[in-house]
């Protein structure tokens, strides 16, 4: 019997090697004069967000209230990460900071652009997706504050969010 | 499968960083599209994809070379392990009976080819279906051009090739892919070849520069040719004796064969019936019991100094005497005495022969 997606979800697969694949990614992009890198990263991030949420999302609707334990979970299920989320409600920012990222763990210094503007990309747009026609909450990513990719201890992922009808 | 893959294989896992196969498929398929985007040429990208596993894969082996060091040294049992590489470069498991070999005689040449067939495939799972599959595999026009699974091909050739150079053997390994499922293929199938240094020498030296027609810069990786003679550590000295394929056929070896073989050693080194071997310790069985423990020691310090180094350290020194105190004093706490002497008994009568 083949695979499918769905069953994709229910199994692990280890990133040591796919980790590394970004990284050349960024260096061929590189050599080539590609200048839009992290925009690109962002797009993968995006079109993988996409495709998941076909498969497996945390919940129907994400709202304020309940967006912490959305972006908890999607962390935990995706990713295998436990995150601290800070959500500063005066500036709309929500701050995830993640201690053992899956696309960052060595100190790159030919890298520009850490590998986890990927998972910030696909985060949020799970997020939008999710609300779509819902006109509750829609999420950014704003920056990466800190990576394990530039030799920090952790990497410090920021986003933007939007209350509609606020 | 045998006991030490299949530890091994839990082991790989523990110390890899997991996420969903999901995230991990979809994050490969933007890898090659990304590729493509810049070459916009489908057979270019799939060498480019492949080259790119290669070298995140050899990258990896490098930070982790200890754990390599206990895979065996020929290329033919390197293939045998398909399963563990597998596991190693994907992390995730096979189904049972996913796997299956085909040793396809080659005439001339010290080792033949393996066909190594996969049933499903995990990354050309549902490909297609959803709008965000957008390489096209109808682009390709040369029958030879690999499929989906080329990034991993070349991972998997990578960490072939380097516990072959680790465990210095003059042999190397070919994989392709030869049937892919998102090309509309019925499974995923790969073909090995064993190639010599020279022979592999002559396949390297083609440049990816010169198969890809897109004009791309590529940055080839170098292949050193010799490993660099370094200091033995421990693993090094263990591992020429407790390599994963000696270990394994330890452990499958039934009871008999060991005694046969114990018998054999007494019978050559000492030229004496092991019977009357034995009879030298009948009702000394506890000392002779001491000596196999003082034995067992020594053989562990001779192969790597293991305990000698270990006990260097004041710490751990202290930490291994107050173990074995506490085992002394509370085995009788957790195993009970009947258990013991069966247990003594046992071996009693297994070296009496």
């Amino acid at each position: 019997m083949n695979l499918t997606r769905d069953d994709l979800t229910q199994s692990d697969a280890t990133m040591n090697q796919m980790r590394n694949m970004v990284y050349h990614l960024e260096r061929f992009m590189k050599i080539n004069g590609v200048t839009e890198t992290r925009d690109n990263l962002k797009r993968m991030g995006r079109n993988i967000a996409r495709t998941y949420v076909k498969y497996w999302k945390p919940i129907d609707s994400i709202n304020l209230s309940n967006v912490r334990d959305a972006i908890t979970t999607i962390y935990k299920h995706i990713l295998n990460s436990t995150v601290s989320i800070e959500i500063d409600k005066l500036n709309k920012t929500i701050t995830v900071r993640d201690n053992d990222c899956s696309l960052c763990k060595y100190n790159l210094d030919d890298i520009d652009v850490a590998g986890c503007e990927i998972i910030a990309a696909m985060v949020s747009e799970i997020i939008t997706l999710i609300n779509k026609e819902k006109s509750l909450l829609t999420l950014e990513p704003f920056d990466i504050l800190e990576s394990r990719t530039f030799g920090h201890k952790s990497c410090i992922q920021s986003f933007k969010y939007k209350e509609e009808g606020v | 499968m045998g006991a030490v893959q299949w530890l091994l294989k839990k082991i790989t896992k523990v110390f890899g960083r997991n996420t969903t196969s999901l995230f991990y498929v979809l994050l490969y398929r933007e890898i090659l599209k990304e590729i493509n985007n810049i070459t916009k040429d489908e057979e270019d990208s799939i060498v480019i994809l492949r080259e790119i596993g290669k070298k995140a894969a050899t990258e990896s082996c490098e930070r982790h070379t200890t754990v390599f060091k206990w895979m065996p040294g020929s290329p033919r049992k390197v293939i045998e392990y398909f399963e563990l590489l597998w596991v190693v470069v994907f992390g995730k498991e096979l189904e049972e009976g996913d796997l299956t070999y085909e040793e396809l005689p080659k005439e001339g040449s010290k080792y033949n080819d393996y066909l190594v067939t996969i049933k499903s495939c995990p990354l050309c799972a549902g490909y297609g279906v959803d709008d965000e599959d957008t390489f096209n595999f109808k682009k390709i026009s040369n029958q030879d051009t690999e499929g989906l699974a080329c990034g991993l091909t070349g991972m998997l050739e990578s960490v072939a090739n380097f516990i072959l150079k680790i465990k210095r053997s003059d042999y190397r390994i070919n994989i392709v892919e030869q049937k892919c499922l998102a090309k509309g293929e019925e499974h995923l199938q790969f073909m090995c070849k064993i190639y010599d240094s020279l022979e592999w020498k002559e396949l390297s030296s083609v440049r990816i520069q010169d198969k890809i027609k897109s004009g791309v810069k590529f940055e080839e990786s170098i292949e050193e040719d010799v490993v660099q003679e370094t200091k033995l550590d421990i693993i090094d000295k263990l591992q020429e004796v407790l390599s994963l394929d000696k270990i394994e056929e330890l452990l499958d070896e039934p009871l008999e064969g060991i005694k046969s073989k114990v018998a054999e050693i007494i019978e050559d080194k000492l030229n004496m019936e092991p019977e009357h071997f034995f009879d030298y310790f009948r009702n000394y069985e506890d000392d002779l019991l001491r000596i196999i423990g003082y034995l067992a020691v020594h053989l562990l310090n001779e192969y790597g100094g293991l305990i000698e180094k270990t006990l260097k350290n004041t710490t751990f020194a202290k930490i291994a005497g107050y173990l074995f105190k506490q085992l002394r004093e509370f085995v009788l706490l957790f195993i009970p005495i009947d258990v013991i002497n069966d247990y003594h008994q046992l071996l009693i009568s297994f070296l009496d022969g």
